[in-house]
């Protein structure tokens, strides 16, 4: 699997042979989808929430500049710092210069998906200083040394022997010489291993879903308890977020809350919902005593002001990846970069540049499920689209591509043409067909019938049909 | 100032007037200093018995366990009958909070509860709730002097002690209670606790106890002011 967005379609075909990658993609779908339904069922208002969720987003987009200044100034005044970075480059660089000021030899760190985008695990690795993955997907990936499949279950495409294996492979170094099958067994493995790291961690690095502008809190959401582990127990806790994570207040924060989890894995609320404002109190009996706020723009600055805009309201629910048919069938290595499925397709061309991109916004079918789907409103479909459109215009899809389709759309401009070339079509292939109803085979067609049958037309064209009965009687 | 907050900042600028639009101070001040509500769900408005009833049943629901006792002199025996019908080990590691020096910890001597920094060797750790959110069954722990956050997350089990007055009904209502009781300042953590620990990473399988606490108790005395 080759780690490009422009390799998405090579990857794609690799990743429908890998049979231990369906299982696992088998087994991830059906539970995503009805665990989501289920939650939603118990909530009434949730469509009325969803609404009011993503006006929280534009509300804060349109003023985005005033809130990121009033959250700096709220974390100053709670004891942290922030750290504004125009791109991933700084952003490493200012968690490294953290990390030396306390003599860091090894960090522990809860999921982040902006730590992914930065490449921060082999740079802080190079610079000689031990990342220590503690979501235990995050953890999985981290000893197979790959990059997460989904953004919420980073290890989704990951079956339970392969887990098995990598543990077996790794872990009797760590005193665990058994090979352990069974899932129980493996996460009690993995706890008793973790458990030391936090302890002995000089420095904690945890992402953030929300950053309130009313307390300069960040906010992080988690099942496991990693997370938090992560940040009570080192000297110094590093949060890395995006600029667009930005919520008003607490109440909205809440009103975030309602629909993220419920469109993530269907939980009403996950487990840990933590909220952390400025290091340890002087008296306080825990906590870290510095803390600070790596702010990334990365792009988004940009996107802002652009008609992708939409794509800034994402709260990483995941929501579109679970529910999306091209996703579930190619899994989210396929699309070669840290954010994948439809919100990856829209998100990943506007970070890094379209022409080196463009594969992603053609990744989908347009069925329009993760467009139902988004908590936030986004209408990913329309702006794959447009995604499209300007690939198009600015041509960089392939040349035999655009051949094709400037030849469709002349012909179809031309009605006339268009029915007579269509019928005579029509006609050679009844008779090429020779009654059979159906080919294994034809010209210029090789990519549909090496994998299934071409129906034969069985006559005229509905025009045709259309032009002879005349029109019905009303 | 740094010239990477003036290059961003001016960025957004840029972008916003693009979009003909104007970021506006006065717009952001009064949207947070309103703090106003936004729609809150029905299940987050009830009162009375129906508030504690949700209460308890989406704890349960949370793959937690709820006990309520009469008084606060009755929760270090619910602490004993819970650890020993579960077979769960101490020691017990109590958090600094002033309400528990008042509880008759002898009765459960055999369990060595104690307060101080929690051990890694801890079997339970037993914290007070600022509230409990029947929304969710989410409960609102803070950090300070007399709680550490670690205690909720280290040792095997949790148990969470609630007055049943500091059951209220949405996130909201909490946010309230924390905002009276830090006189209008952020404690360093709040944690929303909603059930025990649990993972799903190894082949979409729900496993408990991930990192933090197998089991999550919880114990609503009803008779305290």
């Amino acid at each position: 699997m080759q780690r490009r967005p422009a390799a998405f379609n090579d990857n794609a075909r690799e990743a429908l042979l890998d049979a231990d990658l369906q299982a696992a993609l088998g087994a991830a779908q059906t539970g995503f989808g009805v665990k989501r339904r289920k939650a939603i069922e118990g909530l009434p208002e949730f469509d009325a929430l969803c609404d009011q969720a993503a006006a929280i987003k534009d509300h804060v987009l349109d003023h985005l500049d005033i809130y990121l200044e009033r959250f700096e100034a709220q974390v100053f005044a709670s004891g942290g710092m922030v750290h504004w970075c125009e791109d991933a480059d700084e952003a490493r660089q200012i968690i490294l210069k953290l990390c030396r000021s306390v003599n860091a030899k090894m960090v522990t760190k809860g999921k982040s998906m902006v730590a992914e985008e930065i490449g921060l695990n082999p740079f802080l690795e190079a610079n000689g200083i031990r990342p220590v993955e503690t979501d235990l997907g995050e953890y999985i990936i981290q000893l197979a040394d790959e990059p997460p499949s989904h953004i919420i279950g980073p290890a989704l495409h990951k079956t339970k022997d392969q887990v098995s294996d990598l543990f077996h492979a790794h872990h009797p170094a760590l005193g665990f010489a058994e090979r352990q099958t069974e899932g129980e067994a493996l996460v009690g493995e993995a706890r008793a291993i973790l458990r030391q790291q936090y302890l002995q961690a000089d420095v904690g690095i945890t992402g953030a879903n929300f950053l309130i502008a009313e307390t300069g809190s960040t906010v992080i959401v988690t099942n496991e308890g990693n997370g938090d582990m992560t940040q009570i127990f080192p000297r110094m806790h590093i949060v890395i977020a995006s600029i667009e994570k930005i919520v008003p207040t607490l109440e909205d924060a809440a009103t975030l809350l309602r629909v993220l989890a419920r469109s993530a894995t269907g939980q009403e609320m996950s487990v840990y919902t933590t909220f952390s404002t400025g290091p340890k109190r002087k008296a306080d009996a825990d906590g870290p005593e510095q803390f600070h706020v790596v702010l990334l723009d990365n792009g988004r600055s940009e996107l802002l002001g652009g008609t992708q805009r939409d794509i800034l309201r994402c709260i990483r629910c995941g929501a579109c990846m679970n529910n999306c048919p091209v996703y579930m069938a190619a899994g989210g290595h396929a699309y070669g970069a840290t954010y994948m499925g439809p919100m990856g397709s829209v998100l990943t061309p506007n970070l890094t540049g379209l022409e080196r991109a463009q594969a992603l916004p053609f990744a989908s079918t347009f069925c329009g499920k993760c467009e139902a789907v988004c908590p936030m409103r986004i209408p990913l479909p329309r702006l794959m689209r447009d995604l499209r459109t300007e690939a198009h215009a600015t041509r960089i899809t392939p040349v035999r591509e655009r051949l094709w389709l400037a030849l469709w759309s002349w012909v179809s401009l031309r009605p006339e043409l268009y029915h007579r070339l269509g019928g005579m079509g029509l006609a050679v292939l009844k008779l090429l067909a020779r009654g059979r109803g159906r080919f294994h085979w034809l010209p210029l067609a090789g990519g549909w019938t090496r994998t299934r049958d071409f129906p034969a037309p069985q006559g005229e064209s509905f025009m045709a049909q259309w032009a002879r009965r005349g029109k019905p009687k009303a | 100032m740094s010239q990477q907050r003036i290059a961003i900042i001016g960025r957004i600028r840029a972008s916003l007037m693009a979009r003909r639009a104007v970021s506006d101070e006065h717009a952001v001040a009064s949207r947070i200093s309103a703090r106003a509500r936004n729609l809150i769900p029905a299940r987050g408005q009830l009162q009375g018995d129906a508030l504690r009833t949700q209460f308890q049943n989406f704890v349960v629901k949370t793959q937690a366990s709820i006990a309520a006792v009469a008084t606060a002199q009755d929760v270090p025996t619910a602490i004993g009958d819970y650890m020993a019908s579960g077979g769960i080990r101490g020691p017990v590691r109590l958090s600094g909070d002033h309400w528990f020096a008042t509880m008759p910890w002898n009765a459960i001597a055999h369990f060595n509860p104690a307060t101080g920094a929690v051990m890694e060797t801890d079997g339970v750790g037993v914290s007070v709730a600022l509230c409990g959110i029947a929304e969710t069954a989410t409960l609102m722990l803070t950090s300070g002097p007399i709680a550490a956050s670690g205690l909720n997350f280290l040792p095997p089990t949790h148990i969470i002690v609630l007055r049943a007055a500091d059951i209220v009904g949405a996130l909201e209502d909490g946010w309230a209670r924390l905002r009276q009781a830090g006189n209008g300042k952020m404690p360093r953590t709040v944690n929303l606790i909603t059930g025990p620990s649990r993972t799903a990473d190894i082949a979409q399988t729900m496993y408990m106890g991930a990192h933090g606490p197998k089991r999550l108790h919880v114990i609503v005395v009803d008779g305290d002011e």
